[in-house]
């Protein structure tokens, strides 16, 4: 099923004045139920504005931006449509708001005007699918970065969010941080059916998902699987994107002569097709 | 000449409920001329030892030398003096951008130290030349209309025109992307190779670590755990510390290693991609596969 669709869409900034900028040019791009997207792109190519219209947090200049069926145009629609897009931001710090960890989790249910016994459940169930249930009594302030994204994480959950937005959620995070993380959106999406649009420079990240999508200058140049999308390493330097460290090795010795399947992506890939 | 660490500790408010020691009798050498990186997870102490290199935090205890020179003696000039040998990068220095042009903007610093227009103007165009950002195009706007690692390398000028001996940075490529990276990063490299200015970056990338840094520190929970080259901290017998860390080794180590394992024998003193390509190759060729 068909949960976000992109329709001829484009995005302009100061629309009439003197800095006017086309960030999005006639974008078509259809998200899946229950898939997990990748968007990558150097910086200013589009990404963000891109994903800021899944949740109405921008209103496509031409074109339509569905959810769920929904036109994020129509403005009564914007909140049911925020309740099932969740979005999470490169810096942990500037989204949480609670003194309490708890606390902070339950801010979107009361928002929303759920029942107190229903958000204790929402909230205990969504910090347990995150992994921080023995963390619900701290202050955030004592959390590392990974800890706080996922918390960030549980406060969309807890609203019963169907899809989960990620805009670089892990460039502020040191390496555990990155994969504590990383885990969590996989099992979320592996278990729960949640569909994942992640926005990110690592292209290790990129490889754990369904589906690719390349940006440049506001248009969508190149998708596929990541396998596919990797196996391109001159064309993805070109665009000053990166492959895995795998597929950079592995075309590196193609290079040299050595006979090598196009698609290895991961070291499982490499270590098979060089040690069999 | 160094900066030289000798037994620092730093408690974070001390004699309160919050009291918290952040790293604790530390004694490193930060080598003039040479590359040094610091590496260890979020809270393992290394902010707030890289905020002693400059003389932003006095230790608690232990004390700080810039070229053997005491650098936390208040109301002395030759302390005051070797604080100013050394620059700081903070993390995503680009929020600390404020003036109306970019011109305007790495002037800030040089004004201060007291120098003349002219010499200001020279300085200016220089660090803006070593950033890689054209004068004639950039110098008039204003740096909030840059893109990211525009408006970052607007912000390394600014510290560049201020002639520091030590240039330290913090995380100095976190959220740019794979291009503007190695753009930076090369940039780096070349400030150091062409004015010998020696460099003391913090990064969570062992990948450039690895390609950058002639000597790495590794901290964890407010210690030194690892110091050395990176072929001996990165050298694979050493991995489980390294994870401990909450740190990753760089990816190349890591596939030689698992090449091993799975039987083909190969030399794993490699952490770059271009000596694992070499090495691997190499093993594949003894082995009689290529």
């Amino acid at each position: 099923m068909d949960f976000i669709r992109c329709e001829n869409m484009s995005h302009i900034y100061n629309s009439g004045q003197e800095n006017q900028h086309e960030a999005l040019k006639n974008i078509n791009l259809t998200i899946k139920s229950g898939e997990f997207l990748t968007i990558l792109g150097t910086n200013g190519s589009g990404k963000s504005t891109l994903a800021k219209h899944f949740n109405a947090l921008l209103l496509p200049s031409e074109g339509k931006c569905l959810v769920d069926g929904m036109d994020t145009a129509n403005v009564d629609d914007t909140w049911n449509i925020r309740q099932k897009i969740g979005m999470v931001f490169q810096n942990p710090d500037n989204q949480i708001i609670a003194a309490i960890v708890e606390d902070d989790v339950a801010f979107g249910p009361e928002n929303i005007g759920m029942q107190p016994a229903v958000i204790k459940e929402q909230v205990y169930t969504a910090l347990k699918a995150v992994n921080m249930k023995k963390f619900r009594k701290f202050s955030p302030s004592r959390l590392s970065g990974g800890q706080k994204q996922r918390i960030a994480i549980a406060g969309a959950l807890a609203m019963n969010t169907k899809c989960l937005v990620l805009d670089e959620p892990t460039a502020m995070l040191d390496p555990q941080g990155r994969l504590e993380v990383m885990n969590t959106v996989k099992e979320l999406n592996h278990q729960q059916g949640i569909t994942v649009v992640n926005i990110t420079h690592f292209m290790d990240e990129a490889a754990l998902s369904d589906r690719v999508i390349v940006m440049e200058k506001g248009k969508i140049i190149k998708e596929g699987t990541p396998r596919e999308i990797f196996a391109d390493v001159k064309g993805m330097k070109k665009l000053g994107l990166d492959v895995p460290v795998a597929a950079e090795i592995a075309y590196r010795l193609r290079d040299k002569g050595v006979k090598l399947p196009k698609d290895i992506m991961t070291t499982e890939d490499l270590v098979k097709a060089l040690c069999q | 000449m160094s900066i030289i660490l000798q037994d620092v500790t730093y408690t974070y408010m001390p004699g309160t409920p919050f009291e918290r020691t952040a790293i604790e009798n530390v004694s490193i050498e930060i080598p003039s001329g040479k590359i040094t990186a610091i590496a260890g997870h979020t809270g393992s102490g290394k902010s707030t030892l890289i905020q002693h290199l400059s003389g932003l935090l006095k230790p608690s205890n232990g004390k700080v030398l810039v070229d053997d020179v005491d650098i936390n003696i208040k109301n002395n000039n030759e302390s005051k003096m070797a604080r100013r040998q050394v620059g700081m990068v903070f993390q995503y220095p680009e929020q600390q951008l404020f003036e109306e042009t970019v011109e305007a903007d790495i002037a800030f610093g040089p004004r201060n130290l007291g120098l003349t227009e002219e010499e200001i103007s020279v300085r200016v165009k220089e660090a803006m030349e070593f950033v890689n950002l054209d004068y004639d195009t950039y110098a008039k706007r204003s740096p909030f209309q840059l893109s990211g690692g525009q408006m970052r390398r607007v912000a390394i000028a600014g510290i560049i025109a201020m002639h520091p001996k030590y240039l330290v940075l913090d995380e100095p490529v976190a959220g740019l992307d794979p291009r503007s990276k190695e753009e930076l990063l090369k940039r780096i490299r070349k400030l150091h190779e062409k004015q010998g200015i020696t460099i003391v970056f913090i990064s969570h990338n062992m990948e450039d670590i690895a390609n950058m840094a002639d000597k790495v520190i590794i901290m964890n929970q407010g210690k030194i755990l690892l110091e050395g080259s990176p072929k001996e901290v990165f050298d694979m017998s050493q991995a489980d510390d390294i994870l401990l860390a909450g740190l990753l080794p760089p990816k190349t180590a890591i596939i030689l290693d698992e090449l091993n394992r799975g039987g083909l024998k190969v030399d794993t003193s490699a952490y770059t991609v271009e000596k694992g390509v070499e090495l691997i190759y190499q093993a594949l060729k003894e082995a009689g596969k290529c």
